[in-house]
């Protein structure tokens, strides 16, 4: 290193509003500075600490790992962490503070500072440090003893007085008081320029961050703001000629530098030890249940099966990833001990290991797939086994199960970032900027579903809302955007991911509180934990396995059980239920983009469902692999590779790479890549990549092809499609165990729909569609359903027989699950004998009986539901007997309200349940509509044909693949027509689209190998009176 | 005998009425309810496109593209609820303000053909001044207010029963939850309602009961009456603020109007005027009149404000105005002996007006500090108003040194500097000239970088060869000598 300025006090934007650069730009700026040491120093945290190693690392810059601490005082004292002792200090220091603050909160107390000082250099801040602020508190006098207390906690030697200059009269005077202080006490100076941002341009950001934080705009902060742009980052000549008079406070930069020996490749990561039997190690201990176990699954094993076991087995061992492969198996037992439906999806399902030890449903040998997707020799980081659980209260019990066994600080949710983006951004701007809430508002609903830059810029969208493009402010608005855009905002938790750790997890990354109560959250999000070598399980919900295992618990308790394990695999109506795109509820190929593609793709194997399950993604649509799959398929095209030596790779996909798995091979067999090496090449085009590391391993494979002398024309081809699919491809693995879950939900659908559909409502919301259109497609397979009823219903839906489900109270809106559950014990002590006798006993207050008594759920008791409305009125006691006679034979008269019509009770069915039993809405409109197809009558008619069709809209999307172009599907009695919107249309009807809630739609019908759609010409509200429908599924 | 005047959609009329170059525009008036702002009124144009109440904006637009949205506007609704009640008052001395934008009169002791005849000529009279009021007789109020809401625009009720019949039970305005209440059950009318007996429809507890008792127009009740306002004070925000003056002479005008018929209801002058300017930057100019010759045409009135405000330049665009006329008896001049008498009253005040304007506006006032990091930036407050919170004390200690005196303005100077660091080197300056010796800075300040108000520059302190110590400033590539060191 050379002796030069370093930058040793700088905040990225993961201080959460105070600084306003990612960490990445920060190195990226540091290294055009031409800085080679920098600290990021977030406040309370090391939030942005991974992010800028990786970076730093990259731009050839070594980082160091710092903190602004918050003290009880309220100064903030910067810390930099020398060894990795200090990183553990830090870490548990912060933890502390944060797990008994309130979230979003941190306090150190001054106290407890000392006890984790060691190994951590402390530095005197800026303007909100300690020192100031003792002064400000306490004069002079508060100075020197701030100083004999930082000399206490942390020791001489690592004390140093820092200096910041900013341009700014007046500064020179305090420069000079503490210069006089370091003489005074014999510290040392370090110069710093207590970076906020990476250039000037950026200083409008932390301006409006001040504003956010201080609940205010731009034009009231005043004094608040920064007074000029001098906190970016300065090159180490800048930071000499500022500091000419003073050189020694430059020169102590890289002397403590050189000290600060500390950076995140020294974490000291790790995973727990597996306690194993006596007499065994982990590493034979797998070996042990991993034979057991294949000996079990695959009922004697092959040669070809135990070499790829004992190749896996070999690797495992090799790597030290026993451990964690037994822990994750323990945890599956877990499962399967508290009847927890439970498997493994993702690359662990190349794995035969994972596959014997019961983590993965699918055999790896059988499907040859590739180990080297999960794990090979010379991988960096730990391999990843996700597990997909029953969302819900099942998935909770295990991730309690998991802090239960760790500890609170032994394990933790990874961190998931939120950040400034789409209207929600737009709106604190324009706090900021201080256009009135009614402004901000307005363009807030206007796009209430997302922001489509691709086809509507940000400034038009503004004038839309009446925002003047050329007032200054609207220029600032947008500007202030476009630097705001993606910046951290607040901290939340990932869906499932978890860490778990050795010794104590707060020693490695500072844990705090979640939202969520009982949760622990780490400051790394998922990436940075895979980065920095902490391994973590994701424990991810998955709606359809809760109404799976409901499913098959129904069956079961019906007497008639299924087993998903042994239902036959070319199951002839299931697959025909799957090529008429009958999918509605069915996992995965229920989407419309799915259903539009299954009457093409005419799956008739399982394979054909993986390929299916696969297809329909961003990767193979933007690769543009779609049409040619399909068009070989169908015979329209012929079966080409690229070159001779893919035909093995390519052969079940006809010659199309579909999949991740036959990336890596291409890059394997064509550029001689090594398992590692094409793992790490799929890593560094996947989204976590930065766009330097893209670019070196896209020079590296086409070098590789290019050496082995492969034409011009094939290494384009390679490297595109490789470059474009490896973004978003699934892993033939994982495509695999979700082709397992599709094809067992669409059995169950189409041999055992009565308890199929019941589960599926138990289990809301879940999957593309609401109850509404769910109940819809049932009653189109011939079920039938009975409305809630007092006497009957329990909290869930119940099946009544084959054909019938009877709807449960979890569908009545405004009933809470507490009130209803004593209800219903309350009435299977005693059945409830009349209305009046409900009233008194089943403790609902007169809203929850209101909305019960509108919906019909009080009929078997009042004759109907105006009845119910009329007795459920009367305030009762229980204890005057002669009132409660009248009553009685006044609820067995007829009333003096009229019967409700059947408007009135599919009215009052949409309100009170979002759903009705009876006729569909559009049943009812038929009449006046005599021009429009029904939904199941399109099919008769001819390509090219104008036609009309309306419906309720259950579905708006918006793919970021389809270039703008939006899909509608309305839902009529008879089923769901598909509707094309073309981007320029879209925006013509933008408000039209999004808001009504029924649509007549005029268009062209295109009828393509069965799938039918209408290309939309003319989009009009319905606007009908009194109509309802629930919910629509929009813009996924 | 009672009357009932009302404007529906008021809140929206109010607004309407300022602004009558909307009303064949469809226009929605939104408010908040809960964390969403919804459409609460809507004009007759809007309606025929389907914008409801109730709609979110997003849902109005869809149905309307050109809808044009307003917020609520106190200042709007008291000028209107004020005509309301003015032209109520000239029915009968006994009147109600009941409700936003209903007025009930007691109208017993007048004979019902003149009534018809004055309440036609009130009803064309506010619709002179833009709201679209409706008038109801009848013979309790709330018989009167359910005519009202079916006037077009008066109505007499003659055969109670068949009248109440087929009334929406709305126009009782139930409580939410009531109303709610009688939706699902399925009663709609008030001959539905009143069809119930008042003790089936006690369970719904005294407001049901009390409901049914309006519904069936059988009970009457005294009026809280209230008496003429005895301050003649209008005032006005606007939704924009105003950088054109004949907006806001229009407004004047309005006020004015309304000021004039307050005075000739109350058989009263104006002595004098006081008129309010609310500048956006927070800043207000305030202006006293004296009218000499004691009037209450509005005319005449306007034109002194007219003269004034021709005059006049504001730094900061008018958010909004405030009026106040000085009332006196109205009273037959007795010219005294000694009395003084001005030849020309409107001479005068135009007179003073000129003086201002002469002076100018922003030269008149009290200085205060603005809160900004902007070296001496200051606005003007006018004399006598509240004085302002101080600034918040800074985090750097104050200054201490040598005392800087000013030069006003700020000398021009021409400047040599250094090639690398863009120090000063050499100054000329009408008197003032020489090498520098000694220098330090530059002391760099820059802020609002939002709008046009931006500003940036770079201070400098610098010692010339002859020992004068001096500021200088660059501002924008412009070398500025602020003034001399002590």
């Amino acid at each position: 290193m050379s002796n030069e300025y370093i930058e040793l006090h700088a905040r990225s934007a993961y201080s959460f509003q105070r600084g306003g650069s990612q960490p990445e730009i920060l190195a990226e700026t540091a290294a055009e500075e031409g800085l080679e040491v920098m600290a990021v120093c977030d406040r309370d945290g090391v939030y942005g600490a991974p992010k800028f190693h990786s970076a730093a690392r990259e731009w050839g810059i070594r980082p160091i790992v710092g903190c602004e601490l918050t003290m009880d005082d309220e100064s903030v004292l910067p810390v930099l962490v020398e060894t990795r002792t200090g990183y553990r200090n830090l870490c548990r220091l912060i933890t502390r503070a944060k797990i008994r603050a309130p979230k979003g909160e941190s306090r150190i107390l001054w106290s407890e500072l000392r006890f984790y000082s060691d190994g951590l250099v402390a530095l005197t801040g800026d303007e909100k440090g300690p020192l100031w602020r003792a002064r400000d508190r306490d004069g002079h006098k508060g100075l020197k003893s701030i100083l004999e207390d930082l000399l206490e906690i942390f020791s001489r030697g690592n004390v140093y007085i820092e200096l910041q200059r900013h341009r700014v009269r007046g500064e020179n005077l305090q420069l000079r008081i503490l210069r006089d202080l370091a003489q005074a006490f014999q510290l040392p100076l370090l110069a710093t320029n207590g970076v906020g941002y990476a250039t000037p341009s950026i200083r409008p950001v932390v301006d409006a961050f001040t504003c956010l934080r201080h609940k205010t705009h731009l034009d009231e902060a005043g004094r608040l703001l920064s007074i000029n742009g001098e906190r970016h980052i300065k090159g180490p000549r800048v930071m000499q000629k500022l500091f000419g008079d003073m050189p020694e406070a430059v020169d102590n930069t890289w002397r403590l530098g050189e000290r600060l020996e500390f950076t995140l490749e020294d974490l000291g990561y790790a995973f727990p030890r597996f306690s194993t039997p006596a007499g065994e190690t982990m590493d034979s201990f797998l070996w042990k249940i991993t034979f057991f176990g294949a000996e079990q699954r695959y009922g004697g094993l092959t040669p070809e099966v135990r070499a790829q076991l004992e190749r896996e087995l070999k690797l495992i061992t090799r790597l030290g990833f026993s451990g964690y492969f037994l822990i994750v198996w323990d945890l599956v037992n877990f499962c399967r001990q508290e009847h927890i439906m439970v498997q493994g999806r993702g690359s662990a399902a190349n794995s035969a290991v994972c596959y014997s030890l019961g983590i993965t449903a699918v055999d790896p040998v059988g499907g040859k797939l590739l180990f080297e997707r999960f794990l090979s020799e010379g991988r960096k980081t730990w391999p990843d086994i996700d597990l997909d659980l029953p969302s819900g209260d099942r998935r909770e019990q295990v991730i309690q199960e998991v802090y239960r066994r760790y500890g609170k600080h032994g394990a933790a949710m990874t961190a998931n970032v939120i950040t400034y983006r789409g209207r929600s951004a737009c709106r604190e701007i324009g706090k900021v900027l201080n256009f009135s809430e009614e402004m901000t508002n307005r363009f807030s609903q206007l796009y209430t579903h997302g922001d489509f830059p691709h086809t509507l810029e940000l400034e038009r969208q503004l004038k839309k809302a009446g925002f003047q493009p050329e007032h200054p402010r609207t220029v600032a608005l947008i500007r202030l955007y476009h630097l705001i855009l993606r910046l951290p905002r607040h901290l939340g938790q990932h869906s499932g991911g978890m860490i778990i750790c050795q010794d104590e997890l707060d020693s490695v990354v500072p844990l705090e509180n979640a939202t969520m109560p009982g949760r622990v959250v780490a400051q790394w999000d998922k990436g940075d934990c895979e980065d920095m070598g902490i391994i973590k399980v994701d424990l991810l919900g998955l709606g359809m396995m809760a109404a799976l295992q409901d499913t098959l618990e129904l069956t079961r308790r019906r007497g008639r059980p299924v087993d998903l394990a042994h239902i036959p695999k070319d199951d002839g109506p299931t697959f025909k239920l799957i090529r008429a795109a009958d999918t509605v509820g069915v996992f995965q190929i229920e989407s419309r983009a799915q259903i539009a593609t299954l009457p093409r793709m005419k799956p008739k194997t399982f394979y054909d469902l993986v390929i299916e399950v696969a297809i329909i993604r961003p990767g193979p649509i933007q690769g543009n692999m779609v049409h040619p799959y399909l068009d070989r398929r169908a015979g329209r095209a012929p079966v080409e590779y690229i070159d001779d030596r893919l035909q093995p790779i390519l052969e079940r996909t006809l010659g199309v790479p579909l999949f991740q798995e036959q990336m890596l091979k291409i890059a394997m067999v064509m550029a001689d890549f090594s398992g590692a090496e094409a793992e790490e090449l799929r890593r560094a085009l996947s989204f976590h990549g930065s766009k330097e590391r893209m670019n070196r391993v896209q020079i590296k494979l086409k070098k590789a092809l290019q050496e082995r002398g492969h034409p011009p024309k094939v290494v384009e081809e390679i490297v595109s499609a490789i470059s474009s699919f490896a973004l978003y491809g699934f892993p033939e693995s994982h495509a695999i165990s979700f082709a397992l879950l599709a094809y067992g939900s669409a059995y169950l659908k189409a041999h055992r729909p009565v308890e199929f559909f019941t589960a599926l409502l138990n289990n809301q919301p879940m999957g593309f569609y609401v109850p509404a259109t769910l109940i819809q497609d049932a009653r189109r397979h011939g079920l039938r359903f009975f409305p809630v009823s007092v006497q009957v219903s329990e909290w869930d839906c119940t099946v009544v027989n084959d054909t019938c489900i009877r709807l449960g109270m979890r569908m009545a809106k405004g009933i809470g699950k507490e009130n209803a559950l004593a209800m219903i014990e309350e009435r299977n002590g005693t059945g409830f004998a009349s209305l009046a006798d409900f009233q008194l006993r089943s403790g609902f207050n007169r809203d929850e009986r209101r909305a019960l008594a509108s919906v019909g759920a009080l009929n078997d008791l009042a004759g109907n539901r105006r009845s119910a409305l009329w007795g459920i009125e009367e305030e009762l006691r229980a204890d005057d007997f002669f009132d409660l006679q009248l009553h009685e034979e006044d609820a067995r008269g007829p009333g003096p309200l009229q019967l409700m019509n059947r408007m009135e009770r599919l009215r009052a069915d949409y309100r009170g349940l979002g759903l009705t039993t009876g006729s569909h809405p559009m049943k009812f409109c038929r009449p006046h509509l005599p021009d429009v197809w029904r939904a199941s009558d399109l099919d008769q008619g001819t390509n090219g044909k104008l036609v009309k069709v309306a419906g309720a809209v259950i579905c708006r999307q918006r793919p970021a693949t389809a270039k703008g172009f939006v899909f509608i599907s309305l839902e009529d009695e008879t089923g769901i027509s598909n509707v094309i919107v073309t981007p320029k249309f879209f925006e013509q009807y933008r408000l039209t689209i999004v808001k009504e809630s029924f649509l007549t739609i005029t268009g062209v019908l295109q009828s393509q190998e069965g799938v039918i759609h209408i290309k939309a010409e003319k989009i009009e509200p319905m606007a009908r009176r009194g109509l309802s429908t629930g919910d629509s599924h929009d813009f996924h | 005998m009672f009357g009932v005047l009302s404007v529906p959609d008021f809140a929206l009329e109010a607004i309407l009425a300022l602004e009558s170059d909307l009303r064949d525009r469809p226009v929605a008036l939104m408010e908040r309810v809960g964390q969403k702002s919804r459409i609460r009124q809507r004009n007759e144009r809007a309606r025929t496109c389907g914008v409801d109440p109730g709609m979110t904006a997003g849902q109005a637009k869809a149905r309307c593209e050109d809808l044009i949205f307003r917020e609520r506007s106190q200042s709007a609704e008291d000028l209107a609820g004020k005509a309301l009640f003015l032209n109520a008052y000239t029915l009968s001395p006994l009147v109600e303000k009941t409700a936003e934008g209903l007025c009930t009169v007691d109208v017993s002791a007048a004979p019902p053909v003149s009534l018809r005849e004055s309440g036609d000529k009130l009803v064309r009279n506010l619709h002179r001044q833009g709201y679209s009021a409706r008038l109801g007789l009848a013979r309790t109020p709330d018989l009167a207010a359910f005519a009202a809401r079916c006037a077009e625009p008066l109505y007499v009720v003659e055969d109670e029963a068949s009248f109440l019949d087929q009334l929406p039970v709305e126009f009782a305005d139930p409580p939410d939850r009531i109303l709610d209440v009688l939706d699902q059950w399925g009663i709609a009318t008030m001959g539905e309602l009143t069809a119930l007996s008042r003790i089936e429809i006690s369970r719904l507890g005294a407001e049901g009961v009390h409901l049914w008792d309006r519904a069936g127009g059988w009970k009457s009740r005294l009026l809280a009456t209230t008496s003429l306002p005895r301050e003649f004070k209008e005032q006005h925000e606007f939704e924009l603020p105003l950088e054109r003056l004949d907006p806001l002479l229009f407004i004047l005008r309005r006020l004015l109007d309304q000021m004039a018929f307050q005075l000739e209801i109350s058989f009263k002058v104006a002595k004098g005027m006081a008129l309010r300017l609310d500048l956006e930057g927070g800043g207000i100019h305030r202006r006293k009149f004296g009218v000499p010759e004691p009037t209450r045409d509005p005319e005449l009135l306007l034109r002194m404000l007219f003269t004034h405000l021709e005059g006049l330049r504001t730094d900061q665009p008018v958010k909004g105005v405030g009026l106040m006329l000085y009332p006196r008896e109205q009273q037959e001049r007795q010219r005294g002996l000694f009395e003084a008498q001005v030849r020309d009253p409107r001479r005068l005040s135009e007179t003073v007006s000129r003086l201002m304007a002469l002076v100018g506006q922003q030269r008149s006032g009290r200085a205060l500090l603005e809160n900004s990091h902007r070296p001496e930036s200051f606005r003007l407050e006018p004399f006598g108003e509240p004085q302002s919170d101080g600034l918040e004390a800074t985090s750097l200690p104050e200054v201490r040194g040598l005392q800087l005196r000013r030069f006003r303005p700020a000398l021009s100077v021409a400047v040599a500097t250094e090639k690398n660091y863009g120090e000063p080197q050499m100054l000329r300056a009408k008197l003032i000239r020489g090498r520098v010796v000694d220098c330090s800075g530059p002391w760099v300040l820059s802020g609002h970088w939002w709008d046009q108000g931006r500003w940036s520059r770079e201070e400098w302190d610098v010692e010339l060869a002859d020992g004068g110590l001096y500021r200088l400033a660059s501002i924008h590539g412009s070398w500025f000598l602020e003034g001399e060191y002590d």
